[in-house]
């Protein structure tokens, strides 16, 4: 088998465009610890409050630290529970100042749900007898949409929440 | 293998022929892939 | 027989009616997909409701399954008989296999449609566990796997029987490259038959009481990926040993072909990890290890990109155009045979290279299940794959009819394939956009938590709306074209254009066709990208999920 002159130029160059991806992509992953979610943990999706975090009362957002916080959210068809504000209304919109750290933490009911902070980094798959969890830095002021992005029934659309970053 | 054929035009399908052409076209396609990656991780570190 | 006395002789009557139901299904399948897809984006453009109380996720189950899974296997199936029967030859007994293969998908075709219809199969056709959907529908699906392995044994048979006839030949490249793309479906499709057979049948049957979730989804992206080559190998085949035909050239290197194809059986399986990567419950250096692999699959693309260019340019001055691109110029743009596939070929470009974006671990969450995937596959699938698919139906529906493409229906053919560009530019890059803002894909309408992001995501789905318009349009002429090379077009013999080697190309070596050797690494490979993982899925695995059915609306 014999390959052009240029048809080996043309491979080198693209395989080591390839291995330059890899190795980007690798030290962020495995030096800088910015893998995709894929958090281990696991749970009873039909006990979920057994687990401290989606206990009633530690739904929604808290301040763990200055400029610290973490969210924890359960999933089910077709809600996100935030939680309950002080008129013990549900809470619907995260508020958030700028440059804090934010460890989102959700779980699921039932089916497979996605949770998207749209405009972040913020991008999970939910699913029964798993917890998820993603640490971000929210950067930027604005309104960002919370939407569920994996289809899990007719009612898909209409499960969104908001995080206001101010 | 090449040495199966006598006929010293062998390689003329393939090494000999002008294809600078062609590889002009996948350099620049080369190009675009690597800037739309590095757009793509820009845009994922900024976020 | 003399290749090109073999490329104008016309099919066996009996032959060429299994190689045309085939096409039935795929044009009736690409009508009413099309349509499901038009209401898609009207729905999505928050213009416009569907009538009868139809729901929005059973019309676009509709669309996935029928276009993702359908219309793809059944031209592929149609197509590659047609290959092997014009290079190896067919027998009266694998013809009467190919009819129970081609029956038993239709049948399970039209389950899982019906079921689908009357909503009781609103899953989407990617079925993610625990939604529950009527057991027809994972019967169905289970006739259309089971079928297309009965096309597969006898495409394997046919070259078998050929090499035995033929000793000490190499086989020819087209057969070679069928057998390579069904030896990748069987193994792949292994993964989703079993979660059908032994997870999803005997739980909605109520036999289990429970479903393991992340073991389904694990078992349907192994197949996944691998799936989306199974498009694509067709394409390559007609890019590969066809198109160079059509332009008046010579192949560009047996040798390279084969291996390319090679490489996409070894690496096109054990990657199926790059669409759970954000998912909970997979260890992350598994998933990069996949990425790897993922990447390369990358690189027999590169290869395919480099022999389609030089093709052109080889044929370009063997006629005598010297300038640098001056082979370029005259390529034939006004044979749609040529057109309709260059357009493919030209798509998979932003496609690919969205491609690795997508695969690139953590950036995935740039993207993942926004609609930006969706515009994606827009380009692979719905472009690069169905326009060459399209490219190779201008020719081999009038070759097996015995018709001919008239002057008047090859100009149609390119209006056809200029409105598709027109239509699919603006949906996809629409999509795209959106989907880098953070639209979500999968979605009817909705005005979520309203404010100014939202806003953003529904004026680029107007756009859609009118991408997806120009595109049914182009489904509306395609079908016309269909429906005249089928029945109507003038009789005559249409080419079935087969690239041959040049007389002093290089002997392609033998190794090549060392079927043990490629089949054994291909299996290796998947041993060693999902064992390790797969035993720690199933060793931590959360108690299984019961049957939901209310969330699709059953009752
Ligand atoms: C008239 C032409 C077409 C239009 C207007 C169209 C439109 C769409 C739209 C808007 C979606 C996304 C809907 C959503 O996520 O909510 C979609 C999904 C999809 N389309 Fe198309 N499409 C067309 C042709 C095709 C073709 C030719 C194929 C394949 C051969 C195809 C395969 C798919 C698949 C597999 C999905 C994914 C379904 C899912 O996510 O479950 N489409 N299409
Ligand atoms: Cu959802
Ligand atoms: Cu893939």
């Amino acid at each position: 088998m014999h390959l052009h002159k240029y048809e080996k130029i043309w491979l080198a160059f693209g395989m080591a465009s390839l291995v330059v991806f890899l190795l980007v992509i690798g030290f962020a992953a495995f030096w800088k610890g910015t893998h995709p979610q894929s958090s281990l943990d696991m749970i009873d999706q039909n006990n979920i409050e057994a687990y401290d975090n989606f206990k009633p009362e530690n739904l929604g957002l808290q301040e763990v630290a200055d400029g610290k916080y973490k969210v924890n959210i359960v999933a089910s068809t077709f809600n996100y529970d935030f939680g309950v504000d002080k008129d013990e209304k549900p809470v619907k919109t995260i508020r958030i100042p700028q440059g804090s750290t934010v460890l989102f933490t959700i779980t699921t009911k039932d089916v497979v749900h996605g949770f998207q902070v749209a405009g972040t980094n913020v991008n999970m798959m939910v699913e029964p007898g798993h917890i998820s969890r993603y640490e971000t830095v929210m950067k930027k002021k604005g309104e960002y949409t919370i939407v569920c992005n994996e289809y899990c029934g007719i009612g898909h659309h209409q499960m969104f929440g908001k995080v206001e970053v101010y | 293998m090449a040495k199966k054929h006598p006929n010293s035009q062998a390689p003329a399908a393939n090494e000999g022929s002008n294809l600078k052409g062609t590889f002009i076209m996948v350099m620049i396609l080369g190009i675009l892939m690597v800037g739309s990656w590095f757009g793509a991780y820009w845009l994922f570190i900024s976020r | 027989m003399e290749a090109t006395e073999r490329n104008l002789q016309l099919f066996p009557k009996k032959d060429a009616r299994l190689y045309m139901s085939f096409m039935y299904v795929t044009f009736t399948s690409l009508l009413v997909g099309g349509l499901m897809g038009l209401l898609q984006t009207f729905v999505r453009s928050g213009r416009f409701t569907l009538p009868f109380n139809i729901n929005y996720y059973t019309i676009l189950t509709v669309h996935g399954v029928i276009l993702g899974l359908v219309l793809t296997t059944f031209f592929i199936i149609g197509f590659q008989f047609a290959l092997m029967g014009k290079t190896v030859g067919i027998s009266d007994k694998q013809r009467m296999v190919g009819w129970i293969s081609f029956w038993m998908m239709l049948v399970g075709t039209v389950m899982a449609a019906v079921t689908i219809l009357v909503g009781q199969a609103n899953v989407l056709y990617t079925f993610y566990a625990p939604l529950a959907a009527h057991p027809a529908f994972y019967f169905g699906l289970a006739f259309v796997i089971i079928g297309s392995w009965i096309s597969a044994f006898t495409n394997f048979r046919q070259l078998y029987v050929w090499k035995k006839a033929h000793k000490g030949e190499k086989s020819p490249l087209l057969a070679f490259m069928v057998v390579i793309n069904m030896l990748m479906w069987v193994i792949a499709s292994l993964g989703v038959a079993i979660a059908v057979v032994v997870q999803f049948i005997p739980w909605s049957l109520g036999m289990t009481d429970t479903i393991n979730v992340l073991v389904s989804r694990t078992l349907f992206w192994y197949f996944g990926h691998p799936l989306v080559y199974f498009w694509l190998l067709p394409a390559y085949m007609a890019w590969y040993a066809i198109i160079p035909k059509i332009i008046g050239g010579k192949l560009f290197s047996d040798s390279l072909a084969r291996l390319a194809f090679i490489l996409l059986l070894m690496f096109s399986i054990p990657v199926g990890f790059h669409h759970q990567l954000t998912e909970p419950g997979i260890d992350p250096t598994w998933k990069f290890i996949q990425v790897v692999l993922t990447m390369m699959v990358v690189i027999p693309s590169l290869m395919t990109a480099f022999s389609i260019f030089a093709t052109f340019e080889i044929t370009g001055r063997r006629k005598g155009f010297s300038s640098l691109f001056g082979w370029f110029k005259k390529l034939p743009w006004g044979d749609v045979r040529f057109l309709a596939p260059f357009i493919g070929m030209v798509a998979f470009i932003p496609g690919g290279i969205g491609g690795i974006i997508n695969a690139s671990h953590q950036m995935n969450a740039l993207i993942h299940n926004t609609i930006w995937v969706t515009g994606h596959f827009h380009l692979t699938v719905a472009t690069t794959v169905i326009l060459t698919y399209f490219g190779i139906a201008y020719w081999l529906v009038p070759h097996l009819t015995g018709r001919r493409l008239t002057p008047q229906l090859n100009k149609l053919g390119i209006i056809q394939s200029i409105i598709w560009t027109v239509g699919m530019l603006i949906m996809s890059t629409s999509m795209h956009i959106e989907g880098l803002l953070g639209g979500p894909r999968r979605s009817a309408f909705s005005n979520y938590a309203g404010g100014a992001q939202v806003d953003t995501w529904i004026g680029y789905q107007l756009a859609q709306a009118i991408g997806g318009t120009i595109l049914f349009v182009g489904i509306l002429l395609m079908t016309y074209i269909f429906i005249k090379l089928a029945f109507f077009a003038p009789k005559g013999v249409e080419e079935f254009p087969i690239a041959e080697e040049d007389t002093d190309a290089q002997k392609t070596p033998k190794i090549l066709e060392n079927w043990y050797l490629w089949v054994g690494i291909t299996i290796a490979l998947i041993a060693f990208a999902y064992t390790i993982p797969m035993i720690d899925i199933i060793k931590h695995s959360p108690p299984g999920s019961v049957p939901f059915k209310f969330p699709i609306g059953r009752s």
